[in-house]
């Protein structure tokens, strides 16, 4: 049942992301989506309750569940923010591995991650390119112990990898998002100046326990990315 | 029921921000509460859904419900946005009212808000500290059709709460288109930066129930002393 929800929301979803909707800015009932679904009206309200919860869509009283303004060129929705891929097409997405290497936590990395200091993780950094153009500079460290990452894993999604190969479920992330000068380094990876803005992304990936599979950050290239958050307060 | 979970919502979560639970993490059982609020299990789970939904804390199975990380300073959460005086507290949020007049919607505007070519609009310039630093300078758009009568008395306090106490119909949605920018000279004066300094440039558009904008605001964020949060959940 609880599966069978969040496929549902998951297929949704995609039809609005792939523009299914955009003529009618509107989704279909929850009778035509039971019917599609072969499932319960149930369980077709728990899926656009979620949507609704996320920003895609609001619901008016006796009239359907209308979408939101849920696409502006070129700007990636929040709640996605994983998948990069997914808002961005059909522009190439590509990755290059910058650094590959195992650390000991110091202090401050051992507090954000939750362990002891000494602790070995496994770091590596990443540019990630749109149509051959640097989009952004990720930096990302798991407790070695834990997360076994290899360099091939690198070149393609990891949060698939983790989730298939090593049966870790990404359950939240938290962000911390800030405008930053960018350091020498980042802003050569980048083809900008050093000095130049950059859109910082720390993130705390945790499993269902709270407990931090990943921490790191993004710092994007500040003309090639902007964010979309949708509030709701239904 | 409808808005007996609300209040109950509203409650705890002034608790978590308040440091209600800090010590243990945790919230409160079902029970423990039912008994503190004097309502049925129904509407307390409901009210953790919520809390759930807009990242406070996170359910783990037969062990009760926990607190998520603790938020950095000076951070402010974008599931909770509308109002930076409530979320900031106790830390002081101070505001100075840098313009109150009405405008004719321009182009750039009427487009924005929705609204025909020179429509009536409130424009409002506010410039924002935290524990008196500055935090954000902020320029909203009123459409005036909406308001009823907006004084300068309530451009220098909480928008939001006029906005919610006032109109008959408060703002439901806010969409926002966040980036990086450099910031301007006007912009730089007032947060105490060096021109062309970085700043977090956020574009917010508030809205009834029904679609229509209220609102459109520009906030620049001071790129050292404020950061944005966002709690996403996967579950």
């Amino acid at each position: 049942m609880r599966i069978k929800f969040k496929e549902i929301y998951d297929s949704i979803e995609a039809d609005i992301r792939g523009g299914v909707y955009d003529g009618s800015h509107k989704l279909l009932s929850e009778d035509e989506y039971a019917d599609k679904y072969d499932v319960s009206r149930d369980t077709v309200r728990r899926a656009t309750d979620l949507l609704i919860a996320r920003g895609y869509c609001f619901p008016v009283q006796g009239k359907g569940v209308f979408l939101r303004r849920h696409k502006i060129e070129g700007a990636v929705n929040l709640e996605n923010i994983g998948g990069l891929t997914q808002d961005l097409l059909p522009h190439e997405i590509t990755s290059k591995v910058i650094l590959f290497t195992e650390v000991l936590a110091d202090k401050a990395l051992a507090e954000n991650m939750g362990c002891a200091i000494g602790t070995p993780l496994t770091c590596f950094e990443r540019l990630r390119l749109i149509d051959n153009e640097p989009h952004s500079f990720e930096t990302i460290y798991y407790v070695s112990s834990r997360i076994k990452v290899s360099e091939d894993v690198l070149n393609g999604s990891i949060f698939q990898y983790i989730k298939s190969n090593l049966k870790i479920v990404l359950a939240m992330t938290d962000f911390v998002i800030q405008a930053v000068k960018l350091t020498p380094r980042e802003a050569d990876l980048l083809d900008l100046k050093p000095g130049d803005p950059g859109l910082r992304f720390e993130n705390f990936g945790m499993d269902r326990k709270g407990e931090i599979i990943h921490y790191g950050w993004i710092v994007y290239h500040f003309k090639k990315m902007r964010c979309l958050k949708m509030v709701s307060f239904l | 029921m409808g808005t007996k979970y609300k209040e109950v919502f509203t409650a705890i979560e002034k608790d978590i921000l308040d440091g209600r639970y800090d010590a243990t993490r945790k919230l409160n059982t079902e029970d423990a509460y039912i008994e503190e609020f004097n309502v049925s299990r129904n509407t307390i789970r409901n009210a953790i859904d919520l809390l759930i939904k807009r990242g406070y804390c996170f359910p783990i199975q037969g062990s009760g419900v926990f607190l998520r990380r603790k938020k950095p300073a000076y951070g402010y959460d974008l599931e909770n946005i509308n109002s930076l005086t409530n979320y900031m507290a106790p830390l002081q949020v101070t505001n100075e009212l840098l313009e109150f007049r009405e405008i004719p919607a321009n182009e750039e505007m009427a487009k924005r808000i929705e609204v025909p070519i020179g429509s009536p609009l409130y424009y409002v310039v506010r410039m924002r500290y935290v524990d008196h630093k500055p935090y954000v300078y902020e320029t909203l758009f009123f459409n005036k059709v909406l308001m009823s009568d907006f004084a300068f008395d309530d451009a220098q306090g909480s928008i939001y709460d006029y906005l919610n106490n006032k109109m008959k119909q408060p703002i439901t949605f806010i969409d926002l288109v966040i980036q990086v920018a450099r910031i301007d000279l006007e912009e730089a004066r007032n947060l105490q930066l060096v021109l062309g300094d970085p700043c977090l440039l956020v574009d917010g558009y508030c809205m009834t129930r029904t679609g229509d904008i209220i609102m459109f605001y520009t906030q620049i964020f001071h790129y050292e002393n404020a950061r944005l949060l966002k709690m996403a959940s996967y579950f």
